[in-house]
């Protein structure tokens, strides 16, 4: 199952890609616009890029160097993809990973409190709250958390971004303001499933059972409730995972993240199709894993639910 | 450190004028030389042509409300250089390559300036006006114009440890005269080049076709670093990017330390630096920023010391008011000459701009005030098809003209009248191609033409449709960000003459001749003249396009970055940071 759809992933990045007007070899010949293109310079770039040669033949031709692990070179820099990778993929990674934890924290703590205290005061605060973090998009939370770190605090997240394992303490600094400006977007929607399903859930007959045989509300909650809540929260905690790469293009620009979602978009803009389709193509593979950790989740959640 | 040297310096005797600074002093002391040391410019025979020209008057700004009152704080005179410390500059984009014989980008060359030197170079303290000696001590030109030699430094070294010599600036010429390869940066501008020649080991001689009164200008461009020829060539002796595309080996006061993709450039100080006792600083750091708020939040943090320069990065209006208004005496302010100017080219073989009325009318309605401050915040200045230099039209007249002058009522009512005159009383549609990052400012162009009768419909391009698009001629008229390196007519040559370029389809013997004039006249001042009637003649009399504004930007800076030669110098122009020194921190 999953083959053919990483198949279906590189054709049709392929081919869109190739649809599109502009190329790389006008961006290159002209130096981005700051130069004029001739007629022999383009064709010249053309047959160096492989450009005028038929599409079949191009794809074929990458399909056969991914087969060989040869992921090619940027049209760009020049520099191997691989390297890109090497140094891009880790911060993206750890960004998508602390963003979904942030959401995760944040909104099942918040969800089920309210569905336990449900039209409370608690129960409103906490919805505005949530809700507050779906209207604001998460670049002019992070913007605004910059903003907010410099004037009260006169202080800003060291320059310079360092691996987890370079120094961790740096890269907390760094690296937990991008999380929460994401994780707090993505927490509304996860709270509110959250809440919702909380709600269905302890309304059931074998909750209403534990109440009557005199069990303390956490324990109902965190026995007996909670795993039965998790199953369609985990489901959409999975999906969020790749909205949180995609959203990353935005966090990794505010917080100078050298990460996969800014080169990407630069690599749209030059149309440099190595780095497109080997990114996308790495990213699909991501956020197919991510559903499968999902999958293999259920059958721990739910006994009912079986996997070979 | 910093403290050892400020009483080591306050023992030494101040200097009076600024000294050669060949001065050997010993690293641990400030070196006698003045906080500018700028070795007197020797020169042989014919003086530079750079020497003759008159001073032009500055452009001016136009008068805004954001124009800042706080002066700039230039080095007080007994203020001693401190050696140490690490400059920290924003910078937008992350360069592709840091190889500056092959990339044009300014994201490359910013960050490599200081690895680099030039044959010649712009004097930083005068860059619109004058030319100084970097790696040639002193150059002639023969009375022709045609042939040019250089003498250049002896005992600089590569940052290599090779020797620098006539070899490398030979090899730089050669090559960029007869490119092999498409990847080679603005190599059009040694395209009159027929023969250069190694005279002796520290000389160079080239000779062109015709005189061009722009070479020396390109020579000393700020994209023109000299780079090694030994790391140019591979083991057959042809030409090669490979090694500088990982390794940058310059002349100049820094070198590279590293190169983290996507997050830094780190360079560090030259110990062998041809200018003993420089540079001041340890080294420099290149921070990638790519978002504005972030760039100035960094700042005003003080983690930055100077932000970014380039489109996109200057200081918007309410920074430039925190700066003014929150950061007084510890932060300031440098007006960055972009040489932008947007433009729409009108193709004057289709209809409606192959009326003159037309594009007249076009002319006199635009409220160029109006644009400078909607889309440049009011920073900029207008001018003709030449961004206000030495070599346009003299900005006190321009802005007295009709088009360019205030209020617009009169023009507006002659404008009308040509367009009723050339058939188009009541209007016409047209398609007006503009690039996407251009979209708004194509819009205030679409809404203004409207006011006259002139509906155009925008078709906005991707990048390299829209070249593509240029190069056809497929619609009546082109709008974008243009830039003009130097100041000089050849910049905008490709847009206007019909000799092989791709933009135009005009076909005027009049423009082809009077940018050959140009080109070829040569006393400077003459030639300055016959720029200006050019200029004139193709913003007034033929109206071969419409410039809507010069945009130009701010940058700022922590006050204790001193020696900063950066008000009024253009976008492209070089930062060395040789004599730039740190106090305090």
């Amino acid at each position: 199952m999953t083959f053919p759809v990483l198949l279906g992933v590189t054709l049709l990045t392929f081919f869109v890609m190739r649809v599109m007007p502009g190329d790389a070899a006008t961006a290159i010949v002209t130096a981005g616009g700051q130069g004029v293109a001739r007629e022999g310079d383009l064709a010249r770039v053309r047959a160096e890029l492989g450009l005028d040669k038929p599409l079949h033949v191009q794809y074929g031709e990458w399909i056969w160097g991914l087969a060989r692990l040869d992921l090619g070179r940027s049209w760009h820099s020049g520099r191997p993809i691989v390297e890109e990778i090497k140094l891009r993929f880790p911060v993206t990674f750890e960004l998508a990973v602390l963003t979904a934890l942030t959401s995760v924290l944040i909104a099942i703590p918040v969800g089920v409190i309210s569905a336990l205290r449900r039209d409370t005061l608690t129960d409103h605060v906490a919805r505005v709250v949530s809700v507050f973090g779906l209207t604001l998009p998460s670049f002019w939370t992070g913007t605004l958390i910059l903003f907010f770190l410099v004037t009260w605090f006169n202080w800003f997240p060291p320059m310079g971004f360092v691996g987890p394992f370079e120094d961790p303490v740096a890269n907390i600094q760094q690296i937990m303001w991008p999380a929460l400006a994401v994780g707090y977007y993505l927490s509304a929607y996860l709270a509110r499933m959250t809440r919702a399903t909380m709600l269905e859930v302890m309304r059931q007959d074998y909750i209403r059972t534990a109440w009557s045989k005199g069990l303390r509300e956490r324990v109902i909650v965190v026995r007996h409730a909670m795993k039965n809540m998790l199953l369609p929260v985990v489901t959409l905690a999975g999906i969020q995972v790749a909205v949180a790469l995609e959203g990353s293009v935005v966090a990794e620009s505010i917080f100078m993240l050298p990460g996969m979602g800014l080169a990407l978009v630069s690599a749209i803009q030059e149309r440099d199709y190595p780095v497109i389709q080997t990114f996308m193509l790495l990213l699909a593979i991501v956020v197919m894993s991510v559903n499968l950790l999902v999958d293999i989740t259920y059958g721990w959640l739910d006994p009912r639910i079986r996997y070979n | 450190m910093a403290a050892l040297l400020m009483m080591a310096t306050a023992a030494c005797a101040p200097a009076a004028a600024p000294a050669p600074s060949s001065a050997s002093a010993p690293r641990a002391e400030a070196p006698s030389a003045a906080p500018s040391p700028r070795p007197a410019q020797a020169s042989t025979g014919a003086p530079p042509p750079a020497a003759q020209a008159t001073r032009v008057p500055q452009p001016q700004v136009a008068a805004t409300p954001t124009r800042v009152a706080t002066p700039v704080p230039a080095v007080q005179p007994g203020e001693k250089p401190v050696y140490g410390g690490t400059l920290t500059i924003a910078h937008r984009t992350e360069p592709a390559t840091l190889n500056p014989f092959k990339e044009p980008s300014i994201t490359t060359h910013h960050v490599t300036f200081p690895i680099y030197e030039y044959v010649l170079r712009r004097d930083p303290l005068d860059p619109w006006n004058k030319i100084v000696p970097d790696l040639a001590e002193s150059w002639e030109v023969s009375p022709d114009g045609r042939v040019y030699t250089f003498r250049l430094r002896k005992n600089v070294q590569w940052q290599d440890g090779k020797p620098f010599s006539a070899e490398d600036v030979a090899f730089f010429l050669k090559t960029k005269a007869n490119p092999p390869s498409t990847r080679i940066a603005l190599a059009a501008y040694y395209r009159s080049i027929t023969k250069v020649e190694i005279v002796d080991p520290y000389t160079v001689r080239a000779t062109l076709e015709r005189p061009d009164s722009v070479f020396l200008m390109h020579v000393s461009e700020s994209r023109q670093p000299i780079t090694p020829a030994h790391l140019m060539k591979d083991a057959n002796g042809k030409y090669t990017d490979k090694v500088l595309d990982v390794r940058a080996i310059g002349t100049g006061p820094f070198k590279l330390k590293d190169w983290r993709h996507g997050v830094s450039v780190v360079l560090e100080k030259n110990p062998q630096y041809r200018i003993k006792g420089l540079p001041y600083l340890d080294g420099i750091t290149y921070y990638i920023i790519p978002d504005r708020s972030t760039q100035f939040a960094a700042f005003r943090s003080g983690r930055v010391d100077l932000t970014s320069v380039g489109g996109g990065t200057y200081l918007t209006p309410p920074e430039l008011k925190i700066v003014k208004e929150q950061l007084t005496g510890k932060a300031s302010i440098y007006l960055v000459k972009t040489a932008l100017q947007y433009a729409v080219r009108f193709n004057p073989a289709l209809k409606p701009f192959d009326d003159l009325r037309v594009r007249r009318a076009v002319h006199l309605a635009t409220n160029r005030q109006a644009a400078l401050d909607l889309l440049a915040d009011g920073i900029g200045v207008m001018g003709g098809a030449i961004y206000p230099s030495p070599w346009s039209m003299p900005q006190s007249e321009v802005i007295k003209m009709p088009g360019f002058r205030q209020p617009k009522d009169q023009d507006v009512a002659e404008a009308k009248k040509l367009m009723a005159e050339a058939g188009y009383a009541s209007g016409t549609d047209f398609i007006l191609a503009v690039r996407q990052p251009d979209q708004k400012e194509g819009e205030w162009l679409q809404n203004e033409m409207s006011k006259i009768g002139l509906r155009a419909k925008l078709r906005v391009l991707p990048l390299t449709a829209y070249y593509d698009s240029s190069s056809k001629h497929e619609f009546p008229a082109y709008f974008q960000l243009l830039s003009m390196p130097t100041g000089h007519p050849d910049d905008i040559a490709e847009y206007y003459t019909s000799s092989g370029q791709v933009y135009s389809q005009i076909a005027d013997p009049k423009v082809d001749a009077l940018f050959d004039k140009v080109a070829q006249t040569v006393n400077e001042a003459d030639a300055r003249k016959l720029s200006a009637a050019l200029d004139h003649y193709l913003s007034v009399e033929q109206v071969l396009g419409v410039v809507i504004a010069h945009p130009d930007g701010y940058r700022a800076a922590w006050n204790r970055v001193r020696n900063l030669h950066l008000d009024g110098a253009g976008q492209l122009d070089s930062q060395r940071y040789e004599d730039t020194w740190k106090t305090g921190e």
